[in-house]
């Protein structure tokens, strides 16, 4: 049989009626389209340059940080002066400070008086301008939470904080403890090496770590409370460790 | 005149009253913001906070109770608003353990604080919740709760009310005030003033420094003291309530008179063996260079417990 015939007798096909469809839902279609779109719009993209002296501006930046941070270690140290001390215990002693204490009269809370109700009704009367005088706002948020913000109005005693901010830190006991330490270990070594006076010592470091650290968070803080507190328990527990350590080491 | 226009007058007298104090005071501007929520599904908690107050107390609900409060003061109320917004807390709830850390995030243009700032968390919780707690520079208080409680602190107080489980404290210059604490203590402490009232159960201490002064209940179990340096005041209703087993090294023990013959001096160490009666719980206590000293109650303080 030659070629025309053969081609006669070949069998016939038709595609099924679907199956554009099925090459539309096929997904590698659909990724090859999403590429094709995407080189399209990839070619529409507006172009930018940066500008010319971008890296010189950031090299200037760069470089003037590092001379703020190279000037800030070579900034000169002030220390308040030695009579600072004195002079307010003068101020105080001449009457500056002229703030006195009495004690109120206590009176007995079965006694009837009208003075009584008469305080009654001022206490109340202070109560409703406290009322007044502090508001809030509540606010209900999305985490289960619920925000109050209050306002008030406080009143302390004026100078306060002026009082008690900026301890003056006297230094120079401290290095002379710390040359006299260092001679005692030098003259008499056997001294020295008692495992009470190296516990004492390893406590006198361990205390000027926490003061280093509490005097930290104190230039953050200025005088907050707690850790006053714990500046003042620091340096009694120094004080006392001082002692002991001078005391074995004088004898 | 009527006594409308008496209460009047009265009403207006602390009016004119304050008016004139204000002068001499300074006026501090206080905002606080207080947050309360509600933490379910946990069975364990973890605190870890710096600079702030907490109180932890058992309740019988199943949930936990949480309110944080901050507060901010300066006589410039803009400046107290606007520091406020220094504060913060995070919780995390994972796997039924739930975590909150307080923190305080100054920005680097403000070096310094200006304001008094103030952050106080309070919790209730179930009272068998394990509980872990690290803390700096802030109060603790933790009272009626029974399950595994674990402190890490230093400075500030721990103050202690009802505590019936498994519980144990370090302390680092951190004072502690318990009263009430039975089932298993066991507390390390570092430089410390301890005060342990009303103390039952077993107890374990590790003190290095500081003052011990423990006022034991009959239903203690054990006492172990393990110290260094540390000034230990023992305060029983009755002596013969316990036997005790006391050694110190360069440093007197005292005791009331009745067994004074029973305290004996090897080489340089006290030591003070009194065994009443065999079934008496045991007291031991090893101590060096500080002085323990055993009180008898005061008669009229008995019933007290103080």
């Amino acid at each position: 049989m030659n070629w025309p015939d053969a081609i006669q007798h070949l069998p016939e096909h038709e595609p099924r009626l679907d199956a554009w469809d099925r090459l539309d839902a096929d997904p590698r279609i659909a990724d090859l389209r999403a590429g094709a779109a995407l080189d399209i719009f990839l070619q529409k993209l507006p172009q930018h340059a940066p500008k010319a002296d971008l890296w010189s501006r950031i090299d200037a930046e760069l470089t003037a940080e590092e001379t703020l941070d190279r000037a800030l270690t070579t900034l000169p140290q002030h220390e308040p002066r030695a009579d600072m001390w004195a002079e307010l215990d003068l101020k105080l002693a001449s009457g500056t400070g002229d703030a006195t204490v009495r004690a109120l009269p206590i009176r007995p809370a079965t006694e009837r008086n009208p003075f009584g109700r008469r305080m009654a009704w001022a206490t109340a009367a202070s109560v409703v301008l406290c009322l007044l005088g502090g508001y809030l706002f509540y606010q209900k948020t999305g985490s289960g939470e619920t925000v109050t913000v209050a306002y008030s109005v406080e009143t302390a005693p004026a100078a306060m904080p002026e009082m008690t901010a900026d301890l003056p830190a006297d230094n120079t006991a401290d290095e002379h403890l710390e040359a006299f330490i260092n001679q005692a270990c030098e003259q008499q070594a056997v001294a020295c090496k008692k495992p009470e006076v190296q516990d004492l010592r390893q406590q006198l470091a361990d205390l000027d770590q926490r003061k280093q650290q509490i005097n930290k968070q104190l230039t953050v803080f200025s005088d907050d409370a707690d850790l006053v507190r714990a500046q003042i328990r620091i340096e009694n527990e120094r004080a006392d460790v001082t002692k002991e350590l001078v005391r074995i080491l004088r004898i | 005149m009527n006594t409308f226009g008496k209460n009047l007058l009265w009403l207006l007298i602390p009016l004119w009253a304050l008016n004139g104090l204000a002068v001499a005071q300074t006026k501090v501007q206080v905002v606080s913001k207080t947050i309360e929520r509600e933490i379910t599904d946990v069975n364990r908690l973890v605190i870890n906070i710096n600079k702030a107050d907490l109180v932890v107390k058992g309740w019988s609900k199943p949930g936990l109770g949480l309110t944080v409060r901050f507060v901010a003061k300066h006589p410039d109320r803009a400046i107290a608003e606007r520091e406020i917004d220094y504060l913060s807390y995070d919780l995390r709830t994972k796997n039924g353990t739930a975590e909150i850390t307080n923190r305080y995030t100054i920005p680097q243009s403000a070096s310094k604080v200006q304001s008094v700032l103030k952050v106080t968390l309070e919790l209730l919780v179930p009272q068998r919740m394990a509980v872990a707690i690290t803390s700096s520079f802030g109060d603790i208080r933790l009272s009626d709760l029974a399950g595994e409680i674990g402190v890490k602190y230093e400075f500030g107080n721990l103050i202690i009310n009802s505590l019936f489980g498994k519980t144990n404290i370090e302390s680092d210059y951190g004072d502690l005030e318990a009263t009430n604490v039975s089932g298993r203590l066991m507390l390390k402490t570092e430089k410390s003033n301890v005060l342990l009232r009303g103390l039952g159960g077993t107890v374990n201490l590790l003190c290095h420094y500081g003052k011990l002064t423990i006022r034991p209940n009959t239903d203690l179990l054990s006492l172990l003291i393990d110290a260094t340096r540390t000034e230990i005041v023992l305060v029983p209703r009755r002596l013969d309530d316990f036997s005790y087993d006391l050694r110190n090294a360069y440093a007197d023990i005292r005791v009331p008179d009745t067994a004074r013959e029973s305290v004996h001096k090897v080489v340089s160490k006290y030591i003070f063996d009194y065994d009443p009666n065999p079934n008496k719980p045991l007291i031991r206590i090893d101590n060096s260079y500080s002085l323990i000293t055993i009180q008898s109650l005061p008669f009229g303080d008995i019933m007290g417990g103080k």
